[in-house]
């Protein structure tokens, strides 16, 4: 089974169309990357596979159920984080976990349990009882990333988990989600990152202006254009699209910046 | 479904109420406007006003405990816009959780706000030698009025709280419609010695039936009109702001 299906998905904004009729399937147990620059749209197919946003056009499936139809059935099955670490401030590590593992189901045990757990594989039980607002940038992701699993989804979506990090946290956090893939979930993430979609996925689409423009391994990509490595498959792939004078070109040295 | 519902709002109360002790100067912000205005009325201009600081106190203490709670009310609205910023209900939403939760869940920890910020305003007042005719009784009923007051005015800031943009642009527009209906009403001044036009405006001004009210209280007329007036206003802004508000809450991405 696939893990989502997404047909004719369309999405405007004010008029401007965020998602233009996208399709696509990914399968379980699989990493997969979107991958795209500042405002290729990337967030907003998250939010609608995560049931935060309703799609003007299309259909979704998560896991088998229609997100529109069974949202209560999707929410149950997936794990979402945001682009922004959205844990509570002026909370600790600890209560955090103890709010969000209450909410999930758990009773106040065993939300303590799973709590202690997930600090102890997120390295972050040192600073169980501090506010949030001491923790450092790469510290609040890790927290953030464990209160999404907390009730072990099936699905996790992981939006832009690395934007804004330092190269040292961010190696940290690639290898915390490394870890997640080698326990069998599936994971969705989007990045501005081509070095991180090379190192995470197995699959990768490039986005751009709320369309798929390319898809594949980072391997058979960079066989495609002819590439030696996702950097220059970018470049070809956006370089070819504009007629005449490239449009892209500021988007494009955002993305060269930040990799 | 419903004993599900109350539950997580309950759980979410508990989260707000945890973050609102670990963060005691946003209610002293609150708190502040109201003691300072208590303090300044009283002992610059009472007794230009009523002849003496102990002859005004009657006057301006009701007034500048319906300002507190106007105050808190607004400031509920802007706390829940920062909340909102922050993008936890995001999460809260993408959650098998009533969507209806972190909303009832936030209006309940209100409610224990409005007490704390009633009760310190109180406090403050009979330091300064108020003490009401209608002994005790009469002002836990005044207070519990206030408080009542308070939550149903929440929900109008919670709707701004929603539709606006920042949370700084709900703090200004809070501050724009409380401060000219404080002071175009009885709660610091008799409306009497105003001009026609602001006299009028004054006396249709809900603010002043509210602090009427709270007055009655405090003199033992547990029966009055004004208090039936203030109830009634308030009943109609629950009905048209609650269901304004969650539909808002529930249509919108946060």
């Amino acid at each position: 089974m696939n893990a989502i299906e997404m047909k004719n998905i369309s999405k405007n904004f004010d008029g401007l169309k965020a998602i233009d009729n996208l399709s696509l399937d990914i399968p379980e147990n699989s990493v997969f990357a979107i991958l795209g620059p500042n405002g290729a749209g990337k967030t907003t197919v998250i939010n609608i596979l995560s049931t935060l946003l309703k799609p003007d056009k299309g259909t979704v499936k998560i896991l088998g159920f229609d997100i529109m139809k069974e949202s209560k059935k999707v929410r149950e099955l997936i794990g979402l984080t945001g682009q922004y670490a959205c844990v509570d401030e002026a909370l600790t590590a600890k209560q955090n976990l103890l709010v969000f593992g209450q909410l999930l189901g758990l009773s106040r045990k065993e939300a303590k349990i799973r709590g202690n757990e997930l600090l102890k594989e997120f390295n972050l039980e040192d600073a169980a009882n501090k506010p949030i607002q001491k923790f450092s940038g790469g510290m609040r992701r890790r927290l953030d990333l464990a209160v999404s699993l907390i009730d072990r989804p099936k699905l996790i979506f992981l939006d832009e988990p690395t934007t804004g990090l330092d190269p040292r946290t961010r190696n940290q956090m690639w290898s915390t989600i490394k870890n997640l893939v080698k326990k069998g979930s599936t994971v969705l993430l989007t990045t501005q990152y081509l070095e991180e979609a090379d190192q995470l996925s197995d699959e990768i689409v490039i986005m751009d202006k709320g369309k798929i423009i390319a898809k594949g391994t980072a391997e058979s990509l960079k066989k495609e254009y002819k590439a030696k490595n996702l950097d220059e498959v970018f470049l070809k792939i956006t370089g070819d699209r504009t007629d005449g004078k490239n449009n892209n070109y500021e988007e494009l040295t955002i993305v060269k910046e930040v990799v | 479904m419903f004993l599900k519902t109350i539950k997580e709002s309950l759980i979410i109360f508990e989260r707000n109420f945890l973050k609102m002790m670990k963060t005691p100067e946003q209610l002293m912000d609150t708190l502040i406007f109201p003691i300072v205005f208590l303090l300044m009325f009283t002992y610059i201009f009472g007794g230009a006003i009523s002849g003496s600081t102990a002859n005004y106190l009657p006057i301006v203490i009701p007034g500048i405990l319906v300002f507190c709670v106007l105050n808190t009310a607004g400031a509920s609205g802007t706390n829940l816009k920062e909340d909102i910023e922050t993008g936890i209900f995001n999460r809260f939403k993408s959650m098998p959780i009533s969507r209806i939760a972190p909303l009832v869940g936030a209006l309940i920890c209100d409610s224990i706000r409005f007490v704390i910020s009633i009760l310190v305003t109180f406090t403050l007042a009979i330091i300064m030698g108020f003490w009401p005719s209608s002994g005790f009784i009469g002002i836990l009923l005044a207070l519990i009025f206030a408080v009542f007051c308070g939550w149903c005015i929440s929900w109008i800031f919670a709707f701004i709280g929603l539709i606006m943009r920042t949370s700084g642009s709900v703090q200004g527009i809070s501050f724009v419609i409380i401060m000219p209906l404080m002071f175009i009403s009885n709660a610091l001044v008799p409306v009497d010695t105003m001009p026609k036009v602001l006299e009028i405006i004054a006396k249709i001004n809900p603010v002043t039936h509210m602090v009427s009210a709270v007055k009655d209280l405090f003199i033992g007329s547990i029966f009055s009109q004004e208090i039936f007036i203030s109830l009634i206003f308030m009943i109609v802004v629950v009905i048209v702001f609650a269901p304004l508000t969650l539909k808002v809450y529930m249509k919108k991405q946060l």
